[in-house]
């Protein structure tokens, strides 16, 4: 390595070999390297860290959304247990004549008890779906099955339908006329 | 990028799922259901409808109610499944210009990718309702045995409905992703689905990350709904030995009987016997006529046998196809809804001498969750450096009575912080000792003690004033830092434990198991604690408030005061639980009568001088509230 003469203090100049210059080349390359390398991973990792929070958010979104959903719905599958119950009653009255041969004194018990048990569920933002007459929808309707008669009109209603705060939870289970 | 969701498009149902949080989830449908009905409908106003909808008028709606359409895709129609298919569903159904398949519905003819399409449009509608974000990307799975022309017209199905299908995966393979085993090497898998119209056995094998289908074999028309059918027809001829009625024409029976049916098939998975309970089901002349029949788990085993034997014979034929042989097997995936009855769950593993079946993932959403796991894994969401773990135990400090107080609780993903603010115990105490300790006991000697140090400085002040904020902090590799910030001063002291400074798997196991077995004995303990910590803190108040009253307690009160501390104070030593809380009781009783005195007093003064002791718990409560507002401020900074 040659050293020039230093004329100024603040103004030194050093000339390096060739070899130095090939090697600093290099080692700036690799390092320059490197460093492209760790800004694409830094991004890469800035990206997912965005992702990340911004899932974290949606979830939380969504989780409100869900948990508003199940206040409202909390008592579906209670609900849901009862419906039978209410199916056996319209049953037990389903046949005027052979329910008014029942002594009077105990029929007129058992539709108090239906009356407390659909006030109960009523109370609760239960509607009953009693679509006699009207025509076949299946957001509302479910059909068991048709017989000749006026197109799409319910004609008979084999079960009722209910909904609970605006959510069908059973559909009424319909005969539906057909051909005319 | 929108999420890629995962689509299993079954013959009877479909269900859809996406990654969330780094775990498939399954995104109900719009009516709040978990899996969808494949049918399709034109309805009389000419309303495009799909899904359990469609199914409420298909009675009403035969020709135009389209279901099953998974049967039809990708065939031509010359082929032999084909024309057994045709003849009975109820839409019409002839051959395309190209040899393939086209169904009617209401005046036009329609390619089944179409009418998959338009089931496809619902479930991406859904979708996009719940994720709030478009959706256009998905994996779509088919069974094993789909062909070329089967898997490249569901694609087109897929194109149609404005979706982009990046893959098309096999059901069983997506299954056995669900249970994490294509990260397995050379495991021999045996997906058994018995769903509720069709059953497929698999066999693959999972070589170097990608999972091969070594042989298939299954039934098309065999499913669940055969097994309700059995029970409908075992109730009617009960019913008809017991009442001499037939109530298999009667439409309204019927209807109750199948619900009946089926929700006892349910309650039979985990009951061994139910009952059939339809009042009212029929009457004849002399009545009203109930049913009200049990039936046994056994009862319906006999019931569902030849199906379930025709299954087993299907998977032995499955691993006969196969390279293997049933020892070779090294794990049993079950899918579809019927695998819950357990007399199924019995079979298999009997089948595979012993070997215990996987069944822990919902088996009516371990396909579509499979496929969402795999867009997942196309989208970089699951890389290596994600998989974050759990803490196994408990991480706390002990705080007075001895008492381990938890800071972060056991299962807790990491990395994770926590932070909570403690006090002194006693009054002019200027050092706390922060004693960290892993463990699920009550109290702070029967868990690990991982370490503890100490925060001095702390200026001299009456107990429970200095703010002391203690930090847990656990990183990804599961070291622990603790801190301890004194909030006065800002002085802060802090100790890093290594992960391996906790306890071994087997210690994990035994701590947890102690904690259970002694649950009784730590609650009691802690009570015990509890109640001596609130007798001291009010005996220090009590006495305070003496102090402070100085004169204006009169004197018989002021000794019966004092009387009811020394029984507080010699309580612990003597008595028992019970005695504790007692005399704890009397003294706060006793204690209110001097509000009450002061109260009487400052009225009769009528606005005069505010008793001295209220004026200090003015000035208290105004300091912390200074120190909340502080806090608020530096928190705006800092957003």
């Amino acid at each position: 390595m040659k050293k020039e003469h230093i004329e100024d203090e603040d103004d030194v100049v050093f000339e390096e070999s060739e070899e130095f210059q090939k090697e600093s080349a290099s080692k700036v390359k690799s390092v320059k390297e490197d460093l492209k390398k760790m800004k694409s991973e830094r991004q890469e990792y800035l990206d997912g860290w965005q992702r990340s929070q911004a899932e974290l958010i949606n979830l939380k979104k969504r989780h409100e959304e869900d948990k508003k959903s199940f206040t409202k719905y909390a008592t579906e599958n209670f609900i849901n247990e009862l419906i039978p119950a209410m199916d056996s009653f319209d049953m037990a009255f389903r046949d005027k004549d052979a329910w008014e041969k029942a002594p009077e004194n105990w029929r007129v018990g058992i539709e108090y008890i239906h009356n407390q048990l659909s006030s109960a569920l009523e109370n609760n933002g239960l509607n009953i779906i009693n679509p006699i007459g009207e025509q076949f929808d299946h957001n509302l309707h479910n059909s068991i099955k048709t017989v000749p008669g006026k197109e799409g009109k319910i004609l008979e209603v084999l079960q009722k339908g209910y909904e609970l705060n605006g959510k069908v939870i059973r559909p009424a289970n319909v005969v539906v006329g057909e051909g005319e | 990028m929108s999420k890629i969701i995962g689509i299993d498009l079954g013959t009877t149902n479909s269900a859809i799922a996406f990654m969330e949080g780094g775990e498939p989830t399954i995104i109900e449908n719009a009516e709040g259901n978990r899996t969808t009905p494949s049918i399709l409908g034109l309805s009389k106003s000419n309303e495009r409808i799909v899904g359990q909808l469609a199914k409420r008028q298909a009675v009403t709606n035969p020709k135009n109610t389209i279901f099953g359409i998974k049967r039809f895709i990708g065939h031509s129609f010359d082929d032999a499944s084909v024309s057994k298919d045709k003849d009975v569903v109820p839409f019409e159904i002839q051959k395309s210009e190209n040899g393939g398949v086209e169904v009617k519905m209401g005046d036009k003819w329609h390619r089944p990718e179409e009418i998959s399409a338009m089931i496809l449009q619902k479930l991406k509608a859904d979708a996009e309702a719940k994720l709030g974000e478009k959706v256009t990307e998905a994996i779509i799975t088919v069974p094993a045995y789909f062909n070329d022309a089967q898997r490249q017209a569901t694609k087109d199905a897929g194109k149609i409905a404005g979706l982009e299908v990046k893959r098309i995966i096999n059901e069983p393979t997506a299954a056995a992703l669900a249970y994490g085993f294509n990260k397995k090497k050379e495991e021999k898998i045996v997906v058994y689905d018995f769903g509720g119209g069709t059953v497929d056995v698999s066999v693959l094998e999972v070589a170097e990350d990608v999972i091969e289908v070594k042989s298939t074999d299954g039934d098309a028309h065999m499913g669940g709904k055969d097994i309700d059918q059995e029970i409908i027809k075992w109730i009617i001829a009960e019913f008809k030995k017991e009442s001499g009625i037939d109530v298999s024409k009667d439409s309204l029976a019927l209807q109750r009987l199948d619900e009946a049916a089926e929700k006892a098939k349910l309650e039979l998975s985990s009951a061994v016997d139910t009952e059939i309970n339809i009042p009212f089901i029929t009457s004849d002349e002399s009545g009203p006529k109930h049913l009200l029949l049990k039936l046994s788990r056994a009862t319906l085993e006999g019931l569902a046998n030849d199906y379930i034997e025709r299954s087993i014979e299907i998977t032995k034929r499955a691993i006969e196809a196969s390279p293997f042989s049933i020892s070779d097997i090294d794990e049993i995936i079950l899918v579809g809804g019927q695998t819950r009855m357990p007399k199924i769950q019995e079979e298999v593993k009997k089948l595979f001498n012993g070997k215990e079946p996987n069944k822990s993932i919902n088996p009516d959403e371990v396909v579509a969750l499979g496929a969402a796991l795999q867009g997942g894994i196309m989208q970089g969401d699951v890389k290596d450096v994600l998989l974050l773990d759990v803490i196994p135990l408990s991480l706390g400090i002990e705080t007075m009575g001895n008492v381990a107080t938890k800071l972060i609780e056991k299962n807790t993903t990491i990395p994770a912080t926590k932070s909570q603010v403690f006090s002194t115990a006693a009054d002019n105490q200027t050092q706390v000792e922060i004693h960290i300790v892993q463990g699920e006991r009550a109290m702070a000697a029967d868990n690990k003690s991982l370490g503890r140090f100490i925060l001095d400085g702390i200026p001299p002040a009456p107990r429970g004033m200095p703010q002391v904020e203690v930090s847990f902090d656990v990183d990804a590799n599961g070291i622990l830092k603790v801190t301890a910030k004194d909030k006065a001063t800002n002085k802060e002291q802090s100790i890093r434990i290594e992960a391996s400074s906790g306890l071994s798997d087997e210690e994990v196991e035994k701590m947890k198991k102690d904690a259970e077995a002694h649950a009784d004995e730590d609650a009691k303990k802690k009570e015990l604690a509890d109640a001596r910590n609130l007798s001291e803190q009010l005996i220090h108040t009590a006495e305070k408030s003496l102090k402070d009253a100085g004169d204006k307690v009169p004197a018989d009160l002021k000794s019966s005061i004092e009387e009811k501390i020394k029984i507080a104070r010699e309580a612990p030593a003597k008595g028992s639980l019970e005695d504790i809380k007692k005399a704890t009781e009397d003294l706060s009783t006793e204690m209110q009568k001097i509000g009450e005195i002061m109260q009487k007093q400052a009225s009769e003064n009528a606005g005069g001088a505010n008793p001295e002791s209220g004026e200090d718990k003015k000035e208290g409560s105004e300091d912390i509230k200074e120190a909340e507002v502080e806090e608020e401020k530096k928190d705006e900074e800092n957003k």
